[in-house]
């Protein structure tokens, strides 16, 4: 009788368990859209990024990069060539997956500055090449950097 | 007709025992994926990736869908990809489903790059980081209450010399100084 009876309760348990594992072909990540953000273009934000900082946006692309080992941001890319920007959320708050690369998304987040000195820029790309198993060229850093990304808010991978 | 006495030992005993077998698959979910990710800055707890890298007679840099039909043929890839992007006049990324091409065009050079999540480990990570959110956290909170139940449980099982009041007590002062070191240092 014991033993049915927790035998029906790990079920019970499993089948809860279940549609949780169950992924969705559009997969949704931290907050919900909001109504609030403003729909921007990646182009826009690239070409007047001023114009943007911190205000909550609303952007669409294509993801062309994912942090392979948190999952902590994406990267992506506009209608023109050569464009891409970060979306970066803390480690956890979202964890996007590698299969994400090369679908389209729809991300909100605010527009986010930093002012990098020569030694952060140094910095950012050693981990970021730590994060993608390569090695960096310091020698490629001239000086210092004012870098733009999206702070996350939501996603959705389509 | 004596009335029984509620036995507080034996209900204590028990479900420390059936709790913990309960949690048994769930501490080594955590526990497993808790290495793994610990030690991320060594190597990737979630994916392996299986790269190739492939040479080509370098290309004319020309605009995105002539560099792509002919990225296609150089490399004699399965069909045109799902989307593309040029990252540099030079380098350009091809997106198949569930793997991607690298190449510069100029020097010839294409990586064909395709991730595999771990079969274990990746699962594993999947509940540990709360990537099903939801439901998920619930159940997550409940295992991190039942682990302290088994705690609790666990230090008042026995009594007498072997008690939490006996030699126990030097155990959890020795476990409570390694956190405390480490806080302070």
């Amino acid at each position: 009788m014991h033993a049915t009876r927790s035998f029906a309760l790990f079920v019970l348990l499993t089948a809860l368990l279940l549609p949780a594992l169950a992924s969705a072909d559009e997969q949704k990540f931290g907050d919900a859209l909001s109504e609030d953000a403003v729909k921007v273009t990646i182009d826009e934000l690239i070409t007047n990024p001023d114009a943007w900082v911190d205000k909550l946006v609303r952007v669409e692309g294509l993801v062309t990069d994912v942090c392979s080992k948190r999952g902590c941001w994406i990267k992506l890319a506009g209608e023109k060539d050569f464009q891409e920007i970060r979306f970066k959320v803390k480690d956890g708050v979202m964890v996007f997956p590698m299969e994400a690369k090369g679908r389209k998304a729809v991300a909100e987040g605010v527009w986010t500055k930093f002012e990098l000195s020569k030694e952060q820029v140094i910095e950012r790309g050693k981990h970021h090449a730590e994060e993608k198993g390569e090695t960096f060229d310091e020698s490629t850093v001239t000086g210092p950097e004012v870098h733009y990304q999206l702070a996350g808010k939501g996603a959705v991978i389509k | 007709m004596a009335k029984k006495r509620f036995n507080w030992r034996r209900w204590n005993t028990a479900i420390h025992r059936d709790l913990g077998y309960f949690v048994v698959a769930l501490t080594l979910i955590y526990a497993i994926s808790g290495i793994a990710v610990n030690h991320v800055h060594q190597w990737n707890p979630n994916y392996t990736f299986e790269r190739t890298s492939e040479r080509f007679e370098p290309l004319e840099i020309t605009d995105k869908a002539t560099i792509t039909a002919q990225l296609v043929d150089a490399l004699e890839l399965p069909g045109p990809p799902k989307d593309a992007f040029r990252r540099t006049p030079e380098k350009i990324e091809l997106f198949y489903d569930g793997w991607s091409v690298q190449a510069d065009i100029a020097a010839g050079t294409a990586t064909l790059d395709r991730p595999e999540e771990r079969p274990i480990l990746g699962p594993m990570n999947y509940l540990h980081l709360n990537k099903p959110k939801g439901l998920w956290t619930w159940l997550a909170d409940l295992y991190a209450v039942s682990l302290i139940l088994l705690v609790v449980t666990g230090a008042i099982m026995r009594k007498g010399s072997k008690g939490m009041f006996g030699r126990g007590k030097w155990f959890i002062a020795a476990g409570l100084v390694v956190p405390i070191v480490f806080w302070l240092l």
